[in-house]
């Protein structure tokens, strides 16, 4: 059994709509619902939910899933909406927009469409156009799954009906929960590291939880390989890289293996580190490299541009599973890679000032604090904090932008491990020593 | 000008529509309509919606007034900022207007300089070196003008409006000239065509203090331009987005504090949020100080490609098309290029956002200038920190350029190429682009192209902050020396001092005999000759020290030049020897040649006739050769024909000095050098003038002045001047004194202080027979300022004689005898031929005194040239008094 937890808000925006359903007197506020997330992050399940109150409530729905051509799609349509008016083929038969016209003139309708990220264009406006023409019945409930944001540009009264709700990896407390809800009990040391591989993403958690239940322990080291081997082949292998031709498989594999080390990158970074690590990738010139984020994007749906990060970054989820397998299968590499990021880091942080250095100081951190190979650990972490405390250009403001960043990074506390509590001293005690320079200034 | 994305409907702008409608409709009303952001500070100004409102203005104008042709031009388009294009816009508005009218003389020289650009023009056609803007500008616009004459016809019958709009003026508001057709004329040219009205549209409220626009404030309506308010803001998005702000929410005013009302960063927002990159609630919770910072990089998050088309766009600059795009992607080797976007999908894309414009004609794409600003400040420097890929952007554009140039290209197209091939230079490494901008900027310079040289530069200051000291004073010292070519030598000199105070040592050291020379021009430009002299001087003590020949050689001509000019012709003569025994030795026949014929015209100036001729002639059978050889054009034997026949003219012989006169005309015509030909006009009056036939040389004079009438400003004064004096021999004083200060304001607008001085001095002596007597003190108080300044000892001379002619003509004997007196000291130090027909004046005015006055008067003028030791060098003037005393002594 497929056990669903959290999603409460999207439950419950899904609730309201069929209470509004229901209820001929109230109104549907969001008739277009748009889930939305990284292949594995749970929209299918609840697009099962709102099927599952579908059935509760005798509504009749229509459930697309968009890995078919558009003829299909109509076809898929006037089939679904027969089951519900076998009386009245001719008028069904005439068109999708038909077929479901009949549908709303006997009540509510729900149509659910699945992956829809992978629908060509000709698909996407068969949608659009569809959506046009039945949404302002004002009974009509649509709720559409996908990797990306759908836009539907041609009909602006389309887009301005949709919800996008994008959907996160779960906290603790409900992967604590998922654990519990399992059918067969799992300790709790288990379940801490199924946590702490799968930061809350749910393919990862399932991945991990069958494999426990069929036997496999992770504290053992056979038990580890065993959960990363399916790791590497349920979530890289037929998620991530399910539209990859299978002999590019490998080079993609290793080029988000790579890219997947820092938390955010720019064109040079992911230059230096393509030719540092991956020579085999090297492209003729920095030019080449420019559609790269594109092409790789276009073929795995993972790498976008993080504007919190202000670079380019693996989706988190996918993230955490590449650092995972890349540090238990290959320990050197995750750790020179970590270590070259952290001098790039530090270099960048030298030659920039301002927001710019704080961001570069900040992923120094990060990545120094990660590579705990390096015998220079501490020294590096103080040149990089020292970096933030020597900005003489805006020493007040830097240094605020810093410690207000620094302490919402869960994850690079995270990473800092032992060294927080140092970190953490070392910028108490300059704030102090700001405080009391500007006390005497003021006086 | 360039199209942006319309919404269905004009948002907003009432107020603005009315006052626009107010104006066109009122015949009253300045002809100019500026309008400027209301915004003061630099970063706030921009993206405010002009043009838009200009777009709507069009319409609105098209709809009202069915008597209307419109003409639209965005100097954000290289090719708009070229002043013949300009023109052949005007043209072609003016002839959507009236039909009927044929500009038969314009269209003839328009098709010209366009066959002699495309290489086109028959080699039977002789083609002037001299080839230059200001050349082909004074032929376009004397064309222009004698077209326009016909067209008074058709004026006078209807009311017709030409309507002209310039977008993006703050791309030219430095330098408005260079879009100007006429040298007298400021901006915007009305072409001497009545029924224009302008409206201009910038970042910048007019600068009053700016030449350009000085005096003029009655002449133009300024409109300031807010940004929208909270009203259309709400109106933009409802209009233009997938969201719904309730009036007056806490949601409407959060969005108005944030976007400022600015129209584009209202648009920006309404993409972001249209693209569902953002929430409006997630939008909304960004600071309003850091909102600008936040919402520009959301444009990385819009869909690929279209998110890096819109980076290359902002890189990738003055233009942006398909064939650019096309050009770059198949520079690498990209896995899935476009994919799975096509070219047509992305034409209709990219238009969509709101901060892309493309022009009424062509393919072409471009950023909103303000986004490409956000876009390299917010996107680029974070994404690419180290400019790695933009430099292979840029030189794989380069590539791109020097691809192109290979093939047939007019001129026009030439120039927009190397303007757009320099900004990549520069962004790849700046050595390189000094390099390729100082390959184009010099020629550009020596040619006159200023306009060429003015986006050249303009391109080389983007780079400015990352230039070292001593980059960054070759860009200045270029500044200087188009300043100079523009003929703004007050700036241009401004310039040179600063480097003279502020340059890198080592820098300076290099260019010291530049700056210096570049100085001197400045000054001889201003009439300043004392001043010209000092920086000539210095630079060649430079020249001859670092052994640079040519350069000496050219510093040894114009300082020759500023001897002549002052009448010191011996020192003169020295000057030009050397200066041709360096050209001679250096085997520059062409200089060579000019400085022998400057040798010529001193040898007139001194009397020297049969020197002069044969000086002259040697030169002229020179440029002949060259000419055969096509090393010059044949403007330049056209001109030494001009000096031959002052010279024949001087020796008396008038029929030859018409005959080469005559034949310089010839050439000029054949050329179609109008300067050339005013030059003429001028002659042949002269010539007129010494046969005495008063009638005939004002014919020529009148030709002379309408064949320079904003083409040869020289000659213009010259032929005024003339005719004022032809009417003062004609004793018509009061129809003399208009043609001498007209003479005079446009010789002190030049500046042109030698023919400012001459007609004040001729001023001065028909104001006096009019009675001004105290005006014409003054007059003659301001010639001799001036040529006390400038040395010049002929002038100086010549106003001592005028005051000896009023005293004269008083009966003050005495005052009139001592002016003499210092009317020949002058032309003594001047030149033989004029001394002596100084001395012949006096001795013919001391004749006409009563007899009894004569001894005293004779001996008051020995004594004054005793005193001053002048008797021995100048003994001419004792023996003609002693030969008349002895004479009158029965």
């Amino acid at each position: 059994m497929e056990v669903f937890v959290n999603r409460e808000h999207e439950l419950q925006l899904i609730d309201e709509s069929f209470n509004a359903l229901l209820d001929r007197k109230r109104l549907l506020r969001t008739p277009i619902i748009e889930f939305q997330g990284v292949g594995g992050i749970g929209k299918t399940s609840l697009l099962k939910q709102v099927e599952q109150r579908c059935q509760d409530t005798q509504l009749p729905f229509i459930w697309i899933d968009m890995n078919q051509g558009a003829a299909s799609i109509t076809r898929e349509i006037i089939k679904q909406a027969k089951k519900y008016v076998p009386n009245d083929k001719t008028a069904l038969e005439h068109s999708a927009v038909q077929a479901t016209r009949v549908l709303l003139e006997e009540g509510p309708v729900v149509m659910l469409f699945d992956s829809v990220d992978t629908a060509d264009q000709a698909q996407l406006s068969l949608i659009e156009h569809l959506l046009k023409d039945l949404i302002e019945h004002g009974k009509l409930f649509v709720v559409l799954a996908s990797k990306r944001a759908l836009l539907f540009q041609q009909e602006r009264s389309v887009a301005r009906k949709l919800t996008a709700l994008p959907l996160q990896s779960l906290d603790r407390k409900n992967c604590d929960l998922y654990c519990e809800n399992q059918d067969h009990p799992i300790e709790p040391e288990v379940c801490n590291l199924i946590f702490e591989w799968t930061r809350g993403y749910p393919l990862a958690m399932n991945v991990m939880t069958q494999a426990v239940t069929s036997g496999h322990d992770p504290r053992t080291e056979e038990g580890k390989k065993a959960v990363l081997e399916l790791f590497a082949e349920r979530i890289i292998t037929q998620e991530v890289l399910a539209n990859v031709p299978s002999e590019e498989q490998a080079r993609y594999r290793a080029v988000l293996q790579l890219l997947a080390v820092p938390r955010r990158f720019n064109l040079p970074i992911m230059q230096d580190l393509i030719e540092t690590f991956l020579p085999e990738q090297k492209r003729e010139s920095s030019l080449a490299y420019f559609s790269f984020p594109k092409e790789i994007n276009d073929a795995t749906a993972v790498l976008n541009w993080n504007m919190a990060r202000a670079g380019f970054s693996i989706d988190e989820p996918i993230r955490h599973i590449f650092l995972l397998l890349l540090k238990n299968e290959q320990p050197a590499r995750y750790f020179a890679i970590h270590g070259y990021l952290a001098q790039t880091n530090l270099r960048l942080a030298r030659e920039f000032s301002g927001s710019d250095r704080v961001r570069y100081v900040r992923e120094c951190l990060y990545h120094t604090a990660s590579n705990t190979s390096s015998p220079d650990l501490e020294e590096l972490l103080a040149q990089a904090l020292q970096l933030i405390f020597q900005d003489h250009q805006e020493p007040i403001e830097l240094f605020q932008q810093f410690s207000e960043e620094f302490s919402q990074d869960e994850e690079l506390k995270e990473a800092l491990g032992s060294h927080l509590e140092v970190i953490q001293a070392k910028l108490t005690e300059h704030r102090a020593k700001m405080n009391s320079k500007s006390d005497e200034e003021e006086s | 000008m360039y199209e942006q994305k319309q919404s269905a409907q004009f948002i907003g702008r009432t107020k603005e529509i009315e006052t626009f409608t107010h104006w066109l409709d009122n015949p009253d009303a300045p002809w100019i309509f500026f309008i400027h952001d209301a915004a003061e500070e630099a970063d706030k100004k921009g993206g405010v919606g002009k043009t838009r409102l200009l777009r709507k203005y069009a319409e609105i104008a098209q709809q009202t007034h069915k008597q209307i042709a419109i003409v639209t031009v965005d100097f954000f388009n290289l090719g708009d900022r070229d002043r013949i294009f300009l023109a052949e816009r005007v043209v072609a508005g003016i002839q959507q207007l009236y039909p009927d009218w044929l500009p038969t003389s314009f269209t003839t020289v328009i098709q010209k300089y366009r066959a002699r650009e495309s290489g086109s023009e028959a080699a039977s056609i002789p083609v002037s070196s001299e080839s230059s803007d200001i050349k082909i500008q004074e032929e376009v616009a004397a064309a222009l003008a004698d077209d326009l004459l016909d067209l008074d016809t058709y004026l006078a019958q209807e009311r017709k409006i030409l309507l002209i709009f310039f977008d993006t003026f703050e791309r030219i508001e430095q330098n408005p000239r260079i879009a100007v057709l006429r040298p007298s004329q400021f901006f915007p040219d009305n072409y001497q065509f009545t029924n224009m009205r302008v409206v201009i549209a910038g970042r910048n409220k007019p600068d009053w203090t700016q030449l350009n626009w000085q005096g003029r404030e009655q002449e133009v309506l300024t409109l300031a331009l807010e940004p929208f308010n909270q009203q259309e803001m709400l109106r933009m998005v409802e209009v233009e987005s997938i969201y719904e702000i309730p009036t007056h929410s806490d949601q409407e005013y959060a969005l108005y504090e944030r976007t400022e009302g600015r129209p584009i960063i209202i648009g920006l927002a309404i993409d972001v949020l249209n693209h569902r990159i953002l929430t409006l609630a997630d939008l909304l919770a960004v600071s309003k100080a850091e909102f600008e910072s936040y919402l520009v990089p959301q444009v990385n998050q819009i869909e690929n490609p279209l998110n890096w088309v819109i980076l290359l766009m902002a890189h990738v600059y003055h233009r942006f098309n398909f064939t650019i795009l096309e050009w770059l992607l198949n520079s690498v080797q990209w896995s899935e290029p476009l994919a799975p976007i096509t070219s047509e999908e992305l034409a209709k894309a990219l238009p969509e956002l709101s901060f892309v414009r493309r022009p009424s004609l062509g393919d072409d794409f471009v950023l909103h200038d303000e986004m490409r600003r956000l876009v390299n400040h917010y996107c680029w420097e974070v994404l690419d920190t180290d400019k790695r890929v933009r430099k292979d952007i840029s030189r794989s554009i380069i590539k791109y350029y020097e691809q192109q140039m290979e093939e047939k290209l007019n001129e026009e197209q030439r120039q927009e190429y190397i303007i757009d091939a320099l900004y990549h230079h520069f962004f790849v490494d700046l050595d390189d682009g000094l390099r390729f901008f100082q390959k184009y900027f010099g020629p550009a310079i020596s040619l006159s192209k200023t306009a060429f040289a003015r986006l050249l530069l303009y391109e080389g200051q983007k780079f400015t902050d990352n230039m070292s000291i001593a980059q960054r004073n070759g860009l200045q010292y270029a500044e200087a020396a188009l300043l100079r070519a523009e003929e703004n030598p007050a700036s241009a000199l401004s310039i040179l001092h600063q480097l003279e105070k502020e340059a890198d040592p080592h820098w300076f050291a290099n260019n010291q005999a530049n700056i210096l020379t570049e100085e001197g021009w400045c000054y001889t430009q201003q009439g300043k000759l004392s001043a010209a002299l000092d920086s000539y001087t210095k630079a060649l003590e430079i020249t001859r020290a670092e052994g640079h020949e040519l350069h000496s050689a050219q510093l040894l001509r114009y300082i020759g030049t500023i001897f002549r000019r002052r009448g010191q012709f011996s020192t003169a003569l020295t000057y030009f020897e050397q200066s041709m025994g360096l050209y001679k030795k250096l085997g520059r026949q062409r200089d060579y040649s000019t400085a022998l014929t400057e040798m010529s015209i001193v040898y007139r100036r001194q009397g020297k006739l049969e020197e002069a001729m044969r000086w002259c002639k040697v030169a002229w059978r020179i440029r002949v050769e060259l000419f055969q050889h096509g090393s010059v054009g044949e403007d330049l034997v056209g001109l030494s024909l001009n000096v031959l026949g002052g010279i024949y003219q001087d020796a008396g012989n008038l029929v030859e000095a018409e005959k080469r006169f005559r034949e310089a005309f010839d050439i000029f015509l054949r050329t179609n050098y109008k300067a050339g030909t005013a030059i003429i006009y001028n002659r042949l009056g002269h010539i007129q003038l010494l046969k005495g036939d008063l009638v005939g040389a004002q014919e020529w004079f009148l030709k002379g002045q309408e064949a320079s009438r904003e083409i040869e400003r020289d000659q213009y004064i010259n032929s005024l001047n003339k005719q004022g004096r032809i009417r003062a021999l004609q004793q018509k004083w009061s129809e003399a004194i208009p043609l001498f200060e007209q003479a005079i304001a446009i010789a002190q607008q030049a500046p042109d202080y030698y023919q400012q001085t001459e007609s004040l001095i001729d001023l001065a002596d028909a104001l006096d027979y009019l009675q001004q007597k105290e005006r014409g003190q003054q007059s003659l108080q301001k010639a001799e300022e001036i040529s006390i300044q400038e040395n010049y000892l002929d002038l100086r001379g010549l106003i001592e004689k005028t005051r000896g002619e009023i005293n004269y003509r008083n009966g003050e004997y005495d005052a009139a005898f001592h002016h003499f007196a210092l009317y020949c000291h002058h032309m003594a130090l001047y030149n033989s031929s004029e001394f002596s027909k100084a001395v012949q004046m006096v001795v013919d005015a001391l004749l006409e005194v009563p007899r009894e006055r004569v001894p005293a008067l004779a001996q008051e003028i020995l004594i004054y040239w005793t005193t001053k030791q002048l008797d021995k060098s100048y003994p001419e003037l004792i023996s003609a008094f002693e030969e008349v005393d002895a004479l009158m002594a029965i």
